[in-house]
This record gives C-alpha cells, structure tokens and sequence, in this order.
C-alpha cells in the first residue's frame, strides 16, 4: 500500500471525496459492497474506510476519504481528507482519480470545494446524489449542462439503483484510462492568474495549487525544499501587490462563490417551497421547550437501554463465565495453581471487561441511528451553551452521558468531536461520570449503613447525590484541562444542520461491529495480560503451611467454612494484601483499615471487584450487593479499640472515593488506546486516584470535626 | 448591525465579514460572503448558539461568530 502511482504493479485506486452528508458513504457502500474494511489513518484516530470492486477483468481500489468543506482543514478529519486530496497522505498512496460526491440539494456550496479541488489539477470525476430529494426541495437541476459546464464525466447516484451503480463503475473505469483534468473554468480576476503565472514562471517546480497556497494563504504549502530565499522574497512581494489590489483570502472566496454562482445559475431552477417535512419537524426538535423535552426523552431511552436492554444479554455472558469457569475449575481440580490462574485470573479478569460488550454495541446503535439521521447535531445545537464554558462544545454531550451507563463505550463515543483536544478533554473527563459499575458499590454501602438509619428517603438522596457528584467535578476538571494544560484552540463552533434523513441501516449496524469487535480484541490481549498479573498477586506467596494451620487449629467440621478461612489467610498475607497493610497508613486519615485498602487495591481492575474481595477477607465465600452476610459481617467490624469501622460517615466516604476514583482497567485500556498513549492513561489514573483521595479526606475529617461519624 | 441582533425568523443580506475575524474564512467558505441572503432561524434554549439558514442549507454558529457577521435586514416576516 505505500507503492507510488506510476507502479504499475498496484491496482489503481480512487478516492471518494465531497463535503460531509453527501452520500459519499453510501456511494462506497453502492460501489464495493461488503469488500471493505475499517483502519486508522497512521497516528490519527480518523477512521479509513477502504475497499474495491472488479470492472472489466479488473480489481479497482476505493478509499472513502472523510467529508470536508475546503481544502484549508480545519479537523484531523479535514486534515486527513486534504492529504488524500494532495497526496500527501501517510500510508495511502496517490489515488490515480478522484471522485467528487456531490449533494444536488446544496450545489452552490459542494462547487466551492470543487473549485478548490479543481485547482489541484488532478484527474475528477462527479457524483450527484439525493437526486430524488430535489422535488421535495422544489429544486429542478440540468445535470447535462452541470456536466457541459464543468467538462469532466458525470453520474448520478439514488440509493439502491443497481442501473446507476453500473453506469458510476464503467465511467470510473474508463476515466482511468483517460483521466480527465478538470479545465479550470475559474474566471479568476485576471489579476490573480497573472500573479500566479508571474511566480509559477520564475519558479516553475512550484504546482498552480502551490502557488496559490503560497500567495493566499493556506496552510498547506509543501512545496518540497525548504523555501529558497529568492522564492521567499518573490512571495512577500506578490502579497504585498495581492494584499493592496484586495486579493486577500476571503476575497478569493467570494470569488470562487461568483463562479459557482454563475453555474448554479445555468443548471438549477428553485421555486419557493412550502417548508420542507425536514425543516418542520427541526421547528419542533431544536424548539426551546419541546426541543429540550424531546432532547430529555431521547438521552433517557438511550441511557435506559444501555442499562436496561444489555442486562439480558449481559446475565447471559455471565452465565456462559461462570459455567466456563466451573467446568474448567473441576475439570482441573487436581492442578489448583493451573485452575487458579485460569479461573480467578483470565477468565475473570476479561469476563469483566467482555460482559461491557452488549452495552458498547447497543450504545453504538443509537449514536449511529443519531449521527446518521441528523439529529445529533442537533443535540450538540441545544447543549452547546451548557458546555462551551469549560472549551468543549455541544458535541461532548453524547460521550459524557454514555459514560453514565459505562465509560468504555463513552470513551469510543467521543470520536464524533472533530477537535483532537476538545476530544482528549472529554475523553479525560468522561470517566467521572457515575457508571453502572459503581452501583453495586453505593448500593451494598447505602444498604447496609444509610437506609437502616436515616430511611429510603435519605437513601435516595444518597444515590442521586453519587450520581452528581462526578458530573459537577467534571465540568470544572474539563475547564481546567482544555484552559490550562491542553490550552485547548477556541475552535469555532460553526456546524452544518443537515437535512433529517432515514438512517442507512448497513452504515449502522457496520459501526456497532466494528466497535463491538476493537473492544472484543483488545480485553483479549491487553486486558487478559493485566488480570493475570492482578491475579498473581492476589496468589502468591502461598505457603502451605498456612492451609494445615488452619485445618489443624478447626474447630468445626463445616469444609465450607473452612476453605473460605483459607482462602481468607492466603489473600491476607499474598503480595496484594501486604501492600494493602504496609499502605493502609495512607487510607487511614480516610476512616479506611487495611480490609477496605485491600479491597481498594484489588478492585483497580474492575470496581465491583471490591465486593468479592471483601467476600473472601470478611470470609463469606461469594459475595455481591444483596449478600445479608457481608452487610452483617462489615457492620460488625471493628477497630482494636473497638469502635466500629463502618460508620455512616465512612460508608459515605468509601462512595465518595469509588464515585472519583478510577477503578476500571479497561477504561485505562481504552483510553490508553483512543489517545495512544499509555502517558494520558497515567495521567487520568494519578489525577482521579488524586481527587478522589482529596475529596475523601476533607469529607471524613470535616464529618469527624462536625461530630459526624 | 450584525447577524446576533435580528430576530429570530427574520431575514437579511449579508454586507461584510469583519476582516480581522479569526473563522474569517471558513466563514466565508461555508456560505457567509457578502450578498448572500440569510435568515436567523432561532436562538438556542440558553440563547446561543444561532441556527442560520445561508445558501439554502442551514447551520449554527455561536454569537461570537454571528457579531462578525454586518447585515442589513430585509423584510421582518417570519
Ligand atoms: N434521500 C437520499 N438519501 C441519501 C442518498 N445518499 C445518501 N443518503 C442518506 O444521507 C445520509 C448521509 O449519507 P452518508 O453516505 O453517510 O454520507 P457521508 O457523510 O457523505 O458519508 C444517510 O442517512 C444516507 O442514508 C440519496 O441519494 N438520497
């Protein structure tokens, strides 16, 4: 794939390119059907479709570059599509044609990068789609004389027109063997052509597109060699001569939109129609009360089926772990260490992590259903005040709410911010959000020490009080990361409404794979080598003497209750539960003793793992949040002075740091792969492990210094 | 007067682009050059950002972007 054009060894390849919303992927979808594939552009978390299709004997490659508005980029996304363009793309070689998708509905703004494109003299085809909206729009388009005015070949594409796709993939084909170079039909001011003409001549290595990039400004000048001086100096001068003929950038813009102006004249005839059934039901969806009611309803179907729709299949995928995890712990019986690692330690440790997969996928669904139907831009239109403060935009919301439910698919949800800082700061932020997994923690605590006390009531409060705690700490934390250490751009917040559409239902059931499968893989490699080396010190060291201690002191013959003091000794005095005593020290001023430090430390896996580690200290075998057992067994613990240890304050404590902190390995594993880099992973485990410690001893000791507790 | 201060539902022609603009030109790339008519649609809940409609499409920008914008009203219909 890093072959050059002129290799003829090497399939050609065509690129898919237009404004975002034309239809580009289901143009890609019409011409390579299922032979495609998701990747990553190198070092970008842009996704590149890729994919081919046979003509005449002939394999044809096709990249579906992502959407733009102009070749002066202003997202990785746009980054990326404008290398494509230009072929500077890393890993991509030069496409031998371009394909430029076109909405017919909007003509006049698609010609505005066309003109741009155009000007890169490489060899263009067009692609006019939504044809078969045009009526509805009260719009008539002439697409002979469209193709007559820009003299380059021509189809037109309606979704699932089998003809139409035959007809793209022979002008596709022959276009390749005769390229066409669009003639730049740009009625330039004579002016500019002459100042282009003027450097193109004395530096005739430089392209037209260069020139024109040097002289006016864009950012993608790569002419090569660093500049020669004389090249420098003949450039300030022409834009000293541009700047005062009033050739400045936007000038030549305005310029572009006369020729596009000109064109839409001759080809398109628009009577004014009544609104629109898109731009109707936008009143009622982007209205300032029904708007954000419907926004409400929306955002709580989507975080109810996450957390509701995904428990049956969930309790399934923990039903196949479990019984996977007996057959292979009796079937091993007589290899305690070989069932021991399988067991506790891979199938336990990716069983956590796999049984998000039903959440991720269903979360995908629905931001794919959003995103392709328009409305998500929409939700971004209503929040955005909400969040624009902390340097985030509208389009944070859909990740920051997902992560109520779970932060890994919230995490892969903020793809859809095209900022890649506003998008590290929301990635960082995101797991501050009270996720599903936190709630066997708040409700085994607020059963057992808030309602028996205080009331449902209270106990209510306490749990919504959780809940809100990590969204009030986020919107600061995301104020301080974009403002002071990202120093996050202000990113204009200049968003295209498109018209509502039906959802393309391959689109939306490919995306929901494809994230479904990258999180599959990855609690299959990372995530497996984490949980047994969580398990190994949980294991080791275990002396046997310990276990023929305990049997030969047994008072009772119950062989249940003798396990689970073994089991109890061994994880007391393995490596995790003497660090969780050598550090105890520390989670002290916290109200913490070192059964809570160890269960502390062995739930930085998965936070619901605190429950089962406190199970096997307290020794009462399988525990979760409904076991009487470990309520009873923790409220009865006490210090050596023999005040209690669970007081109410402590049970608030313990909540307030599982609310902050982050216990969750696969979201350090997933953060650590959307921003590519284990340091960001660290630097979000230090600063919530940080806050939470913080917020936890201020509680505690404000509480005891009120007499609390 | 500028694109933030009509109302919503009311129409307009563009007149200039405040030069010194630092979105100047994907402003201008998306449709806001001088001439074009255009039509503030509505204020967000908490009064920003703007749905515009410019160039047959429809988009939102924030006010700072909408106070770059000089107009000249044309009708006062919704
Ligand atoms: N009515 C209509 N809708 C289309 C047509 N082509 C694509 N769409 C829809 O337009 C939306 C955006 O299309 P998509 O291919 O994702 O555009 P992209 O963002 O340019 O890749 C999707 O909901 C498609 O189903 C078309 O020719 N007619």
């Amino acid at each position: 794939m890093t072959s050059s054009s002129s290799d003829n060894s090497r399939p050609p390849l065509v690129a898919l390119v237009g404004n975002p919303n034309t239809g580009k992927t289901s143009v890609f979808n019409a011409l390579c059907g299922t032979r495609q594939q998701v990747g990553n552009y190198p070092g970008v978390t842009v996704e590149k479709k890729t994919g081919s299709f046979d003509w005449d004997g002939q394999t044809i490659q096709v990249v579906d570059l992502p959407g733009l508005y102009s070749l002066n980029p202003l997202s990785p996304d746009e980054q990326v599509a404008t290398d494509g363009i230009l072929a500077h793309a890393p890993g991509m070689p030069t496409p031998d044609l371009l394909i430029f998708v076109a909405d017919s509905t909007n003509l006049k703004r698609n010609l505005l990068l066309y003109s741009q494109i155009a000007d890169t003299q490489k060899p263009v085809i067009a692609v006019i789609t939504m044809m078969d909206l045009l009526d509805g729009e009260g719009v008539q388009i002439d697409i002979d004389q469209l193709g007559h005015c820009l003299n380059i070949p021509m189809a037109v594409l309606t979704k699932g027109d089998a003809k139409q796709v035959q007809q793209l993939k022979n002008i596709i084909g022959d276009a390749l063997d005769q390229p066409p170079i669009p003639t730049v039909c740009l009625a330039f001011e004579p002016a500019i052509g002459s100042m282009l003409d003027d450097l193109q001549h004395m530096f005739p290595q430089i392209s037209r597109f260069d020139a024109r990039a040097l002289l006016f400004g864009s950012q993608n000048v790569r002419v090569g060699d660093p500049m020669l001086g004389a090249m420098q100096q003949k450039v300030q001068a022409l834009r000293e001569q541009a700047d005062s003929s009033n050739l400045t950038p936007a000038a030549l813009v305005t310029q572009r939109y006369q020729w596009a102006e000109a064109i839409v004249q001759r080809v398109e005839k628009r009577s004014e129609k009544a609104l629109t059934f898109s731009r109707k039901l936008d009143r009622i969806l982007t209205h300032r009360f029904f708007g954000l009611i419907i926004f409400a309803a929306v955002m709580f179907l989507m975080f109810q089926s996450i957390y509701t729709w995904a428990v049956p299949f969930m309790d399934l995928i923990e039903t196949g772990i479990s019984t996977l995890s007996d057959v292979v712990g009796s079937s091993l019986a007589a290899r305690p260490l070989l069932a021991s690692i399988m067991v506790d330690g891979m199938i336990a440790g990716v069983g956590s992590v796999i049984v998000f997969l039903p959440q991720i996928v269903i979360l995908f669904l629905f931001v794919a259903v959003l995103e392709d139907s328009g409305y998500l831009s929409r939700a971004a239109f209503l929040m955005d005040k909400l969040l624009g403060w902390t340097g985030l935009n509208g389009r944070a919301f859909i990740p920051m709410l997902s992560s109520f439910a779970c932060a890994v698919p919230g995490i892969m949800a903020a793809r859809v911010m095209p900022d890649p800082k506003a998008r590290m700061a929301t990635i960082l932020v995101s797991p501050l959000m009270s996720c599903s997994a936190r709630l066997p923690v708040y409700i085994l605590l607020i059963s057992a020490f808030i309602e028996p006390r205080f009331g449902a009531s209270w106990a209510a409060v306490t749990l919504f009080a959780m809940h809100g705690i990590g969204l009030l700490i986020a919107l600061p934390i995301a104020w301080i990361l974009n403002k002071g250490i990202l120093k996050t751009p202000d990113m204009p917040f200049i968003l295209e409404l498109p018209v509502y559409r039906l959802p393309n239902w391959t689109n939306v059931v490919f995306r929901a794979y494809e994230a479904g499968k990258k999180f599959t893989v990855r609690a299959g490699t990372v995530i497996f080598a984490f949980s047994i080396i969580i398990w190994a010190l949980s294991y080791f060291p275990r002396p046997d003497h310990i276990a023929d201690d305990i049997r030969a002191q047994a008072q009772s013959q119950d062989a249940l209750l003798i396990d689970q003091q073994i089991a109890g000794a061994y994880l007391e005095q393995s490596y995790l539960g003497t660090a969780g005593k050598a550090i105890q020290p520390i989670f002290g001023p916290l109200g913490f003793d070192w059964k809570i430090t160890v269960g502390i430390l062995g739930a930085f896996p998965a936070r619901e793992v605190i429950l089962s580690t406190l199970g096997i200290i307290y020794q009462i075998g399988e525990a979760d949040e409904e076991s009487d057992d470990l309520k009873q067994r923790m409220a009865a613990e006490s210090w050596p002075d023999g005040s209690q240890v669970f007081t109410p304050l402590v049970a608030i404590v313990l909540m307030i740091f599982f609310a902050l902190c982050s216990q969750c390995m696969s979201t350090l594993i997933t953060v650590q792969r959307e921003l590519n880099s284990w340091k960001w992973a660290g630097f979000l485990f230090t600063y919530m492990t940080a806050l939470a410690y913080l917020l936890s001893l201020v509680t505690y000791q404000g509480g005891k210094a009120l007499g609390l507790g | 007067m500028t694109l933030d201060s009509l109302v919503p539902g009311q129409s307009a022609r563009i007149t200039y682009l405040e030069p010194s603009h630092p979105s100047l030109i994907r402003l201008s790339e998306m449709g806001f050059i001088s001439g074009q008519h255009i039509q503030l649609i509505r204020k967000a809940p908490l009064g920003e950002p703007f749905k515009v409609r410019v160039m047959n499409y429809e988009l939102c920008i924030r006010k700072s972007e909408a106070a770059a914008i000089h107009v000249e009203p044309v009708s006062l219909t919704a």
